[in-house]
């Protein structure tokens, strides 16, 4: 897992999301919630970003790949989204400036997005966080404009091993 | 005169290293990874296969191409990868016949369009066969641990039954001389090596030349059980000492009878105080009152 080591803050908005998206799991949302120390995640206040994503990993180690996906996406599906933002292209290229609205680090990363042609592109991800919650909002901002899409992690490593980088092609 | 497709054979090393650079620009590409020199290969491979099949007119070398690259890559190619090789590669051969016969162009399009047909579905066979041997694989892992598990509770239950065993098998000294064994719950072939076991260490240890056993806590006392207990007698009398049977309840001594089983060579008795009152007079002791005062 990726920290920061400038040290910085993230949105309690987008944290409190991704928590709202594990619906049924409220049980453990308060366990990984008191573990961390607080009972409730407030969305109108920034967190420490490190503090943020051990919340995002925790969850992550107790609900496994497949089901951090599903509440990615989930999350995705459901999220306010400016007006304008209703293609597969505008969200992906949208997800740099999504990103930056959430977090505020100097070491936080940051996210590319090139399309190769109408229907395939390369997204490369610097920033913190889980690998499968990136895959499951590039799922989400397809699904969202109704173009189901196949997420790939694309070779060269991975950040939750240990990589600079986690990219991904895609295609819808 | 015009020979058909030598438009192939002109433009073959330009397509080649085209392809080889398309292939390697792609980030995070199966291909980029390989390197260079495999970019190189793979581009080799797939533009001489078309020029072969342009020339024969068949579409087979396109497809070895195509299953020889889904082996190569097993297991890391995805369907982005694929899907930019042959994109990539249409645009350049299309790209390439623009001043070709329709017919020729046609050609290029249909072997293009089978090659895709055959990279689908070598891909999607080699992603069953991965999936399936990670289901095996599973699988085999889940019957392992199912397997520790049932071995590890086998292991305790094993354990437990031998401290049961123990503790229900105790051999208790009442008198110089004169031990008694109250047997509780099943007899088996096992508790009776145990009885064996531990009566000849008690005789040795405390000279006993008496043992009362008192089945009255036995539920079930057949031949089996009977033969058990005449072997543990035999054992016992080559040390010198004399096995009791008490606690015979009725019910077990018609059992006995109607099992046919010999006990003439055990002395049997009903009940634990006869047992006792018998090794007192073996012993030439008794139980008196004392006198008053």
């Amino acid at each position: 897992m990726r920290a920061s080591k400038s040290g910085g803050e993230y949105n309690g908005a987008a944290l409190y999301s991704f928590l709202l998206g594990l619906g049924h799991s409220q049980a453990l949302v308060q366990k990984v919630l008191r573990d961390a120390g607080v009972d409730r995640i407030d969305p109108t206040r920034w967190y420490d970003i490190n503090w943020a994503m051990d919340i995002y990993f925790a969850i992550y180690e107790k609900i496994g790949r497949g089901a951090m996906i599903a509440v990615g996406k989930k999350m995705i599906e459901a999220a306010p989204f400016p007006p304008g933002l209703d293609d597969v292209k505008s969200l992906l290229m949208g997800l740099d400036a999504a990103y930056r609205m959430n977090a505020r680090a100097a070491d936080m990363g940051c996210i590319t997005c090139e399309f190769d042609d109408d229907n395939s592109a390369t997204l490369v991800w610097t920033s913190l966080g889980p690998c499968p919650l990136n895959i499951g909002i590039i799922e989400g901002c397809c699904s969202r404009v109704g173009a189901p899409a196949l997420v790939e992690h694309g070779a060269g490593g991975c950040m939750d091993e240990g990589a600079l980088s986690c990219t991904y092609l895609v295609s819808f | 005169m015009h020979t058909p497709f030598e438009w192939i054979e002109r433009e073959r090393a330009g397509l080649t290293a085209a392809l080889a650079e398309g292939l390697g620009r792609r980030a995070g590409s199966v291909f980029r990874s390989a390197g260079r020199a495999a970019c190189e290969a793979v581009a080799d491979g797939v533009i001489a296969a078309l020029a072969a099949d342009l020339a024969s007119g068949k579409d087979t070398a396109g497809r070895e191409a195509m299953s020889a690259l889904v082996r190569r890559f097993s297991g890391s190619l995805g369907y982005a990868d694929l899907r930019h090789l042959t994109t990539t590669l249409r645009a350049l051969v299309l790209a390439a016949a623009t001043e070709a016969a329709p017919a020729e162009r046609q050609r290029v399009e249909d072997w293009l369009f089978q090659l895709v047909l055959v990279g689908a579905m070598r891909f999607v066979a080699q992603r069953e066969q991965t999936f399936q041997e990670q289901a095996a694989q599973l699988e085999v892992r889940q019957l392992e641990s199912q397997l520790e598990e049932l071995r590890a509770a086998f292991e305790e239950k094993t354990r437990l039954l031998d401290v049961i065993r123990q503790a229900s098998t105790p051999v208790a000294p009442v008198y110089e001389g004169i031990v008694v064994v109250p047997l509780v719950g099943l007899f088996d072939a096992q508790r009776a090596q145990l009885l064996t076991e531990r009566l000849l260490h008690a005789i040795g240890e405390s000279r006993a030349s008496v043992v009362i056993v008192d089945i009255s806590g036995v539920p079930l006392f057949d031949s089996e059980a009977a033969q058990l207990v005449i072997r543990t007698s035999q054992a016992v009398r080559l040390l010198g000492a004399q096995l009791l049977l008490v606690g015979l309840s009725p019910g077990v001594a018609q059992t006995i009878v109607g099992l046919g089983v010999e006990l003439s060579s055990l002395k049997t008795l009903s009940s634990l105080q006869d047992g006792i009152a018998h090794a007192l007079a073996l012993r030439k002791l008794r139980i008196a009152p004392m006198a008053s005062r």
